[in-house]
């Protein structure tokens, strides 16, 4: 019998769930077989957010403990190397729904739906993310975002446009991110029949590589100015929101919450400099930079 | 008439019609609000919770409510009543809980604890 404990949160207990029988042995046997994913269940990142999967034995049956592995352990601990188990990470993540919970006391929450699976999987692409970047600065031969050289146009904010009374109340974020009026509210991935099937930074993006996105620093080239750079966040499960940067002279980030005015402002009414360190509200969650482009711009709907 | 949670940025608001009973109750709510006191209104539109719109197209005005703040705009002009207690608020959220999904509804009830504008009545 194993415990499997999903190390994410801070404030809230850890999601945690039992796993026995043919599926815990399969789980071992998978692990025992790459030990170098295996850290002290002490070891590794201790900051907010992800921080890796404990598998702890909880029996002293034979057949669990003979592959190797000490009774308690840590996967995907954030360790910088490439064989950090991420991949296992992400398969016990996506196994929580299939679970019932196993709090460490107190009565059990209720089974664990694809809201939070998302949530946590977003979690993990951050780490990986963040590890991948490090990796990448490291090898000489693999071009760096350093290395890289996007252009992109930046244009003076204009609130005055998304605020008339005939525009305000169809345009999102999304169309001011865009900096096209579509009087649709336009939903990533709509204008091209992809659009998103979960309020998820990996479905969110998904749907917006799908209308013509690109990630940052992957360039777009001069024939598709006006190419610009916006942020994207998301409130786990429920919306996605996002941001344009305007001119360097000006120095700050505009949005458009939903069918609200049109601003620079964020949550607690500071100039947004940065949008990963503004007040979002519960726009918690950080997905990452990307480009929009004069032909993503002609398909949003 | 019509109710919208406004409360999202990239995904539309929820929106819904209400009943006969639902339009009396928010009706008699309306009804027992001071007279609005004409003036500019406040611009704090924030992410996440703003309160809801009630459009009432007979009349041809729209009521925006967020904590005591009850804001009703007609053709040309807007203005501000104080509902004290919140009352017209609360009757908004228990028409929304039985229109929203569990978790839409939690995720309002989450917001509506963080709403500085909400705590004032607390």
């Amino acid at each position: 019998m194993l415990r499997i404990t999903i190390e994410a949160f801070s404030g809230r207990e850890d999601p945690s769930y039992l796993m026995e029988g043919a599926e815990a042995r399969e789980l071992l046997r998978d692990v025992g077989r790459r030990p170098e994913v295996v850290l002290d269940s002490q070891a590794g990142f201790d900051g907010l957010g992800f921080r890796g999967v404990i598998v702890e034995s909880l029996s002293d049956d034979d057949e669990e403990n003979g592959y190797g592995l000490p009774p308690k352990f840590k996967i995907a601990g954030a360790a910088a190397d490439r064989g950090n188990g991420f991949d296992l990470a992400e398969r016990l993540i996506r196994a929580l729904p299939q679970h019932q919970p196993y709090p460490s006391a107190g009565e059990a929450p209720a089974v664990a739906g694809e809201d939070m699976v998302d949530y946590l999987l977003g979690l993990l692409q951050q780490t990986s993310d963040r590890q991948q970047s490090a990796l990448d600065s490291s090898a000489a031969e693999v071009p760096t975002p350093e290395d890289v050289a996007c252009y992109y146009e930046r244009s003076k904010f204009n609130p005055g446009f998304w605020n008339a009374l005939n525009v305000i109340g169809k345009n999102n974020c999304y169309n001011y991110a865009t900096n096209r009026r579509t009087d649709t509210f336009a939903q990533p991935g709509r204008g091209v029949g992809a659009q998103y099937a979960a309020l998820s930074c990996a479905e969110v993006t998904r749907a917006a590589l799908a209308d013509g996105c690109h990630r940052r620093y992957d360039c777009f080239p001069d024939s598709e100015k006006p190419r610009r750079l916006v942020a994207l966040v998301v409130a786990p499960g429920f919306d996605y929101h996002w941001y344009r940067i305007h001119t360097a002279a000006e120095g700050f980030w505009g949005h458009k919450p939903g069918g609200t005015a049109a601003r620079n402002t964020d949550n607690s009414n500071r100039v947004i400099i940065n949008p990963e360190t503004c007040d979002r509200g519960p726009y918690t969650q950080f997905c990452g930079y990307f480009y929009t482009c004069k032909s993503q711009a002609d398909r949003i709907r | 008439m019509w109710v919208e949670l406004d409360i999202f940025s990239g995904r539309p608001n929820p929106a819904w019609p209400l009943d006969a009973g639902e339009a009396q109750t928010v009706n008699a709510l309306l009804a027992a609000l001071p007279e609005p006191v004409p003036g500019p209104q406040s611009a704090d539109e924030p992410l996440g919770y703003r309160g809801f719109h009630i459009t009432d197209p007979a009349l041809d005005r729209i009521v925006t409510v967020r904590g005591t703040t009850v804001v009703v705009r007609t053709a040309g002009a807007a203005g501000t009543a104080i509902d004290g207690q919140a009352h017209l608020e609360q009757a908004l959220v228990e028409i929304a809980h039985a229109r929203l999904d569990p978790d839409t509804y939690e995720f309002l009830l989450s917001q509506l604890k963080s709403d500085p504008t909400r705590r004032q009545t607390e």
